[in-house]
């Protein structure tokens, strides 16, 4: 039975709680309003980026503090705000409820769930605006964020507290690249944060499936802005995420934030901007797009060890038209970030995937911070395919080749195939040093080229479950020793008589 | 803000008596406002609402309500 006397009590403390006195607001009255913006006159003393209340519920930012007016845009409610309406100060610039609570939740640019598991009980807030790290706060990257994607963990590193961009046409993979990342972290003890900005709500529900069939939602807080969110939500979504990200770094810990995608997020920017009556730039984009970005990027850091060694390390994405990087917005942010991971539709409808493009991609610090095992074998890695590529030009001439050409050659197309990888398939630090030593060497000479993937993948499971004695014996920080090596390749070898026995047995056995 | 000339607004949902009067003409003054201009609005429940510039002083028993609905 209710008790009512309680819920009477309780009713009753509640209304107690609720300060008598009448405040005092600031207040102005909306003078236009039409597409997401109104002005305002009053209002005096309004800051900027402050957020504002409309008589309704509905809230708004100051952008464009004027002589007579101030110029804001609406989150919510367009059509409901009329002519003469009050609009009042808070006081506060926006902000974005943090803390632990928001892992494994769905919730908009403003820290209120979208995914139906109630009320998120946080106390704790953070401004969505804040200054970057200053100079001598931070530290040196020195630890790898594991990707598991061989091409990307081998020769383009990405250490914690790096800033770097995955950049390609639209359909290459870009957002797979992010995923895969963020399901790899599960045993890294790193916090994922995804933000989704004018996304379609079809792919963005594809994304947080993946998410939570993969078990990463228990570490992941995903931000949402889909197309149809006004732009003034879909501007403050990074922004929101990495007030987030930036509660869990100072607090020591490790943070991965993937945006996507910035280039939907400027196309947001600009359509506020120009609504606003800014003047336009180039491509229309106003003055301050750079700063847009540059101010987002640059919170993402590494701590020094005297502030507690957090790190916040960013992958923004950006979807380039024609596979033309010198755009405005995707020069913006390749010169902003710390490296990039070029995607290519080419590749990709080539069959490589993921579609990296190991020439243009690079990453400017990542190299520090891989581990020292990988380091020296990738080193060579990235040198044997720039002579496969160099050679392969040659190859269309159709002229004779040496020997020792024809190696190269057939060992490059080997590589290039050990560095296809499925999707959700991450391979660990061990399985990389692996396979590296083994692709690189004489062994795979007497595999086919068409059936390298299979043999590859038969051979770390062959390492997992028959050799698990060497795989503990590989330590990855450091340089993997002569004899190690030779083991390895003897195994690799074992593998290759056994397979090759297996299958030539089958053809057999097929005719 | 030497200069300021202003008429405040006042907004209450009856007239009130010549004692509240004078404590509002008090109030105002010391807001720096010279006179007062009263509104009936009986929406506004009881109570008063001030009004001088930008600044809205709200005291009226439907933005008490208002505040009570929120909080539950």
């Amino acid at each position: 039975m209710l008790d009512l006397t309680k819920i009477g009590k309780n009713l009753k403390e509640k209304i107690a709680e609720v300060s008598e006195t009448g405040d005092s607001h600031n207040t102005g009255r909306i003078i236009y309003s039409g597409d997401g913006i109104v002005r305002i006159s009053g209002l005096s003393g309004v800051k900027y980026n402050e957020l504002l209340n409309v008589k309704g519920g509905y809230r708004a930012l100051a952008l464009n503090l004027e002589e007579d007016s101030v110029g804001a845009v609406l989150f919510s409610g367009e059509d409901k705000v009329r002519f003469g309406d009050y609009v009042y100060a808070t006081g506060s610039t926006a902000e974005m409820k943090v803390g632990e609570e928001l892992l494994g939740r769905i919730v908009n640019p403003l820290g209120e769930p979208l995914d139906g598991l109630g009320e998120i009980h946080s106390e704790k807030t953070r401004p969505v605006e804040f200054p970057a790290p200053a100079i001598m706060d931070r530290g040196k990257v020195n630890k790898p964020l594991q990707t598991g994607i061989l091409a990307i963990d081998s020769m383009i590193p990405i250490g914690r507290g790096q800033r770097e961009l995955i950049i390609g046409d639209r359909q290459t993979g870009k957002t797979a690249i992010a995923v895969d990342t963020i399901l790899n972290q599960k045993e890294e003890n790193v916090i994922c944060i995804y933000v989704s900005i004018g996304q379609k709500a079809s792919s963005l529900s594809k994304t947080v499936n993946v998410l939570r069939d993969g078990g990463a939602m228990k570490y992941t807080c995903i931000i949402c802005s889909t197309a149809d969110d006004s732009a003034p939500m879909q501007y403050l979504a990074p922004y929101s995420g990495c007030a987030l990200a930036e509660y869990f770094m100072y607090q020591g810990k490790d943070v991965l934030i993937v945006y996507d995608d910035l280039s939907k997020h400027a196309v947001a920017y600009r359509a506020m901007s120009l609504l606003l009556k800014r003047p336009a730039g180039r491509e229309a984009y106003p003055g301050d797009v750079f700063y847009l970005h540059s101010r987002l990027l640059e919170r993402a850091a590494k701590l020094s060890a005297e502030k507690g060694g957090g790190s916040i390390t960013a992958l923004p994405i950006v979807e380039t038209l024609a596979g033309d990087i010198s755009a405005y917005i995707p020069t913006n942010v390749i010169s902003i970030t710390d490296g990039q991971i070029y995607l290519e539709s080419e590749l990709f409808n080539s069959g490589v995937r993921p579609a990296v493009n190991v020439g243009l991609s690079v990453s400017r610090v990542g190299g520090s911070a891989q581990r020292k095992a990988v380091r020296r074998i990738s080193g060579q890695l990235r040198i044997n395919l720039a002579q496969y590529r160099e050679l392969a030009i040659f190859m269309q001439f159709g002229s004779d080749l040496d020997a020792e050409t024809q190696k190269i050659l057939s060992r490059g197309a080997k590589l290039t195939n050990v560095l296809k990888q499925r999707r959700y398939l991450n391979y660990s630090v061990k399985e990389m040093i692996v396979l590296l030593l083994t692709v690189q060497s004489h062994v795979v000479d007497s595999v086919p080229e068409k059936k390298i993937g299979e043999y590859t993948e038969g051979l770390l499971d062959y390492f997992r479950i028959n050799r698990a004695d060497l795989m503990e014996k590989i330590d990855p920080d450091a340089e993997v020793t002569e004899e190690l090596s030779k083991d390895i390749l003897a195994a690799a070898e074992e593998y290759l008589n056994y397979s090759i026995g297996d299958n030539s047995q089958r053809s057999i056995n097929d005719v | 803000m030497a200069e300021r000339n202003l008429v405040a607004q006042i907004t209450v949902s009856r007239k009130p008596d010549a004692d509240t009067e004078k404590k509002i003409m008090e109030f105002i003054k010391s807001r720096g406002c010279s006179d007062a201009e009263y509104v009936i609005d009986p929406n506004i429940l009881g109570g008063i609402v001030i009004q001088i510039g930008n600044e809205i002083y709200d005291g009226s028993l439907r933005s008490r309500l208002e505040k009570i609905r929120r909080a539950l």
